[in-house]
């Protein structure tokens, strides 16, 4: 049996992991806690379902759905936080407004499309296999891989490309990237269209693996990405990604083994635990400030 | 400012009371009993006292002829509370049409939250063109808009509160639907005898009504000389992923398995169970009841049995043998109003305004009248259940449905 | 012909008015320092050159062309980089790449040869240029700052405050350096505390109080006034 919760937990844990990418990207550019990301996730997977029923050819809504939901993340940082930081607004409101936009989104789209479980079609199921006592299904499998090559491409981009280094910078220190003639704008902007469309895929993928979606499930993982995040190191990648990974086996494994009412008690659990004795992560590193 | 109000509301009541009057022209019936009701409903209806001239005349006299609903509106039990008022505007609808009444209904937004149905209720209480209070869609938000009523002595009659506990809270509490007590233990019964099987094991919902019902059922099935192998909660609303309990239960060795559990996570629980290779009987409750749980697992649940002490609503429900006149034509009408076919709430909220309806016209508008004809009602066959009554501790009892899930839909088999 | 010109620049924080209609000029090819007190606009005078911060009136002139208020992307285009107050280097990044971060806006082969010509000016660099940079001395760190800043190929160069936070021997190097840079045909702005120490390397200097300009003269002549020795060089080292 924890050979299966290991499995489902890491199908889970590719989720959030593809999740947290794009909430620990945004922290680290902005250092904001960015509570709209749970609602793009959920509005992604509901603009696939609904193109999808809208042209009948699953994977071009799909690839709109990306689009948009980009496109949706994007407006949230132009519309809203831009002005909020070019007026040197605390950091505080900030976080406010993603939480508005959060609420927004949700509303919105329980009022377009109503407040119940909406089928999805499950365009990955190839059947299952078993390894030992554990029954994996392909779906798992396509996940999974899915989750590592986006991880691998996000990670070249960030470590490889001039525009993942003018990232980096901005993360680091904004006024100075700005003073080397990046345009902090732009980096900022691209940060949000690609946690946008981070969360579409990864919604998109546990619409198909759970055959369904509610306008629910963006606040559901809202605070294990949270967790996830701080677990790997916030602002780092790699912490990311092992973040979501770790929170996904925790939970299936102590929902199995000690209950299920405990499963979303564990991110905070991890939370407050890594926050008392090791805030910055797995991976964080802690800053060198020299005067 | 209230009470001026209460004049403007009250002054506005009697005028449009006159004038419906004057308008209909028509006279209510002078027996009670046997009312030629056609086409609205089938009802046999056994009452003590004869039949009055009640209805318009002593509706006109206090001044009263609303029915105040609260249901959820908003947020995400709406598609509950949507379901519940529809049912009741098209009961109101056509008895009023049938009978030539002018019943009006106001609904109030609770927002599925117990505070706001207090505050609901208050409101309602306080407005006398009030008749009876009839809300919630959840047991919670009953229970707690009950006090209130038994208080202002009116009569709270719900529509969808299982809660073992309501009726208890005080005389003028009554609900349509099974009690929890009863749903549960006679479940067990059906499902026992049906599946022949000893090894059971639950998946339930960990909210008070949920916790009580798979105790109810867990104690029945031990009686029957079953085994429980295993009793798993999860907390309702935030869980998608079932695996962990359902490997859980596999190894357990269970052979049956019940789903106490909403219609979107039963529908999760038989995909996954299926995904871990499980070949236990799977079972789900009347909440499952639904087409939406069809289209999420499309052919994969077939030879899932659901239990449900509410009938299924079909597209093709109307042609069905199965089905009564009465029945056919609530759907015929709720489709061509709605354009979508009711379903088990629709029901349940149809038939509680025309029980309602019926005794008010029968009795008048006084609350202590009406109680005493709703705990004395008798096998009242209405859209959402046969053989209705309610017993000495004023619980509904009703007959049980036994469903098969076959080629996507849902087939009676018993 | 003044590289950088300044006319009637007014510049607001809120109610406080940090420069009030000030001129200045910049020759090409010299050193030009602002001293004077915290808070008299040494620091807001450069952030407005830089486009960080925006100005309320006046205008900024380069080389002919009107610069006001445009954003610091199109200065550092244009030729304009600071090396701003605190060195702001880029901690996790190695030596290395910080210095490449300079050249964001040039080519790959304009970097690597200007990355030579950084080396041979500041070889302790090349001798940690692959280690992380916030872990260098504070010294170090102002190295890094200028050679990231020369990394642009800048026409004029603004240094906020160079001296700040460093050993005085420490100090003397870098304005060494500074020397150097200029003498490669940089135009330089300074602003400096350590009034001394850049009046010495300087062409000329403007001392700024309370935003607005009350001294403007030959470096050596400041050096030489006793009012200005009086009010700036108390307590700092002899250089």
């Amino acid at each position: 049996m924890l050979l299966q919760q290991i499995i489902n937990g890491i199908t889970i844990g590719s989720t959030y992991a593809l999740v947290a990418i794009g909430f620990t990207m945004v922290f680290g550019v902005l250092e904001l806690t960015n509570f709209a990301n749970g609602s793009l996730y959920m509005l992604g997977a509901y603009l696939s379902l609904m193109l999808y029923l809208a042209t009948g050819n699953f994977w071009v809504s799909f690839a709109g759905s990306i689009i948009l939901t980009g496109a949706a993340g994007y407006l949230i940082e132009r519309l809203a936080l831009r002005h909020l930081r070019q007026k040197g607004a605390p950091k505080l409101s900030a976080l406010i407004t993603t939480l508005g936009m959060s609420m927004l989104l949700d509303n919105l789209v329980m009022i377009c499309f109503g407040s119940e479980s909406k089928p999805f079609p499950n365009k990955l199921d190839f059947g299952r296999f078993t390894i030992g006592s554990a029954v994996v299904s392909y779906t798992q499998v396509i996940i999974l891989a899915v989750a590592c090559i986006l991880m691998l491409i996000l990670s070249l981009v960030v470590y490889k490309t001039k525009l993942g280094k003018a990232m980096r910078c901005t993360a680091q220190n904004m006024e100075a990237a700005r003073l080397m003639g990046i345009n902090t704008n732009q980096i900022i902007a691209m940060t949000f269209v690609i946690a946008g469309a981070l969360a579409c895929i990864s919604g998109t993928l546990v619409g198909m693996y759970y055959s369904s979606i509610d306008v629910s499930m963006g606040s559901m993982i809202g605070m294990k990405i949270f967790a996830s995040a701080i677990l790997g190191g916030v602002g780092v990648l790699p912490g990311a990604v092992v973040g979501g990974l770790c929170m996904g086996i925790l939970e299936t494994v102590v929902a199995g083994f000690v209950s299920s009412g405990y499963r979303d008690a564990i991110a905070f659990t991890v939370l407050i635990v890594v926050l008392l004795f090791r805030p910055s992560g797995l991976f964080g590193k802690k800053q060198i400030n020299k005067v | 400012m209230k009470k001026s109000f209460r004049k403007i509301i009250s002054a506005m009541a009697g005028i449009s009371m006159i004038a419906a009057l004057a308008g209909c022209g028509r006279q209510a019936a002078p027996e009670g009993s046997g009312a030629a009701a056609v086409g609205a409903q089938t009802q046999a209806v056994q009452n003590d006292a004869p039949g009055t001239q009640a209805a318009d005349g002593s509706a006109q006299e206090s001044g009263k002829n609303k029915l105040a609903y609260f249901f959820p509106l908003t947020g995400e039990q709406m598609q509950y509370g949507t379901m519940l008022q529809r049912g009741a505007e098209l009961a109101l609808e056509l008895y009023n049409e049938e009978h030539g009444t002018s019943y009006t209904a106001e609904f109030h937004d609770d927002k599925g939250d117990a505070t706001e149905a207090v505050n609901v209720a208050n409101k309602i209480v306080a407005d006398p063109s009030v008749i009876a209070g009839l809300g919630s869609y959840s047991s919670s938000c009953a229970m707690a808009a009950a006090p209130i009523f038994e208080d202002n002595e009116m009569l709270l009659f719900s529509p969808n509160a299982s809660h073992t506990d309501f009726p208890a809270m005080g005389r003028f509490m009554f609900s349509c639907v099974m009690s929890q007590k009863y749903e549960g233990a006679q479940f067990a019964d059906e499902l026992f005898k049906v599946t022949g099987a000893k090894k059971l094991a639950i998946i339930y919902q960990n909210t008070d009504q949920g916790v009580l019902a798979s105790e109810l059922f867990s104690d029945q099935w031990k009686s029957l000389g079953g085994e429980v192998v295993a009793m798993e909660a999860y907390v309702t609303g935030s869980t998608k992923d079932f695996s962990p309990v359902l490997s859980k239960i596999k190894e357990a060795g269970a052979e049956v398995i019940y789903a106490s559990a909403a219609y979107n996570e039963a529908a999760q629980i038989f995909l996954q169970a299926k995904n871990l290779n499980i070949e236990a009987q799977l079972v789900g409750p009347g909440m499952c009841l639904k087409n939406e749980l069809l289209e999420i697992t499309e052919d994969k649940a077939d030879g899932a049995i659901v239990l449900s002490s509410i009938p299924y609503f079909a597209e093709d429900s109307a042609e069905r043998d199965d089905v009564d006149e009465a029945t056919k034509n609530f759907i015929t009408r709720f489709t061509e109003k709605y354009g979508e076919i009711p379903d088990g709430f629709a029901a349940s909220s149809y038939d509680t305004t025309n029980i309602l309806l019926g005794f008010i016209d029968e009795v008048g508008t006084d609350s202590d009248a009406l109680r005493q004809k709703l705990a004395a009602m008798r096998e009242f066959n209405g859209v959402s259940g046969y053989n209705m009554a309610f017993n000495e501790n004023k619980e509904m009892v009703k007959g049980i449905y036994v469903f098969e899930i076959r080629d996507n839909t849902f087939v009676r088999i018993n | 012909m003044a590289l950088l010109k300044l006319e009637n620049v007014s510049v607001s924080y809120g109610k406080i008015k940090a420069l009030d209609n000030i001129n200045l000029e910049i020759g090409e090819g010299r050193i030009v320092t602002l001293i004077g007190a915290n808070g008299a606009g040494k620091s807001t005078a450069m952030r407005t050159v830089m486009g960080l911060k925006h100005c309320d009136g006046g205008k900024v002139w380069f080389d002919g062309l009107d610069i006001t208020n445009k954003d610091t992307g199109y200065m550092v285009k244009q030729g304009i980089i600071l090396s701003p107050e605190g060195r702001q280097i880029f901690p996790g990044f190695t030596v290395r790449d910080n210095l490449f971060m300079g050249a964001y806006l040039k080519t790959k082969e304009e970097a690597a040869e200007t990355i030579d010509m950084v080396y041979e000016l500041f070889p302790k660099l090349k001798a940690r240029e692959k280690q992380t940079a916030g872990t260098l001395s504070g010294g170090e760190q102002q190295m890094l700052a200028l050679g990231r800043a020369i990394m642009g190929r800048p026409r004029l160069l603004l240094l906020d405050e160079p001296s700040l936070g460093l050993a005085p021997l420490i100090i003397l190097e870098i304005f060494e350096e500074i020397k150097k840079i200029n003498e490669m045909g940089t135009t330089i702005l300074l602003v400096e505390q350590n009034a001394k120490v850049a009046l010495k390397v300087s062409d000329m200097a403007y001392v700024l109080e309370t935003g607005k300009v009350v001294l403007h003269d030959t470096a050596q002549a400041l050096l030489n006034s006793d009012k200005v020795q009086k009010a700036y060089f108390g307590g700092f080292a002899e250089g």
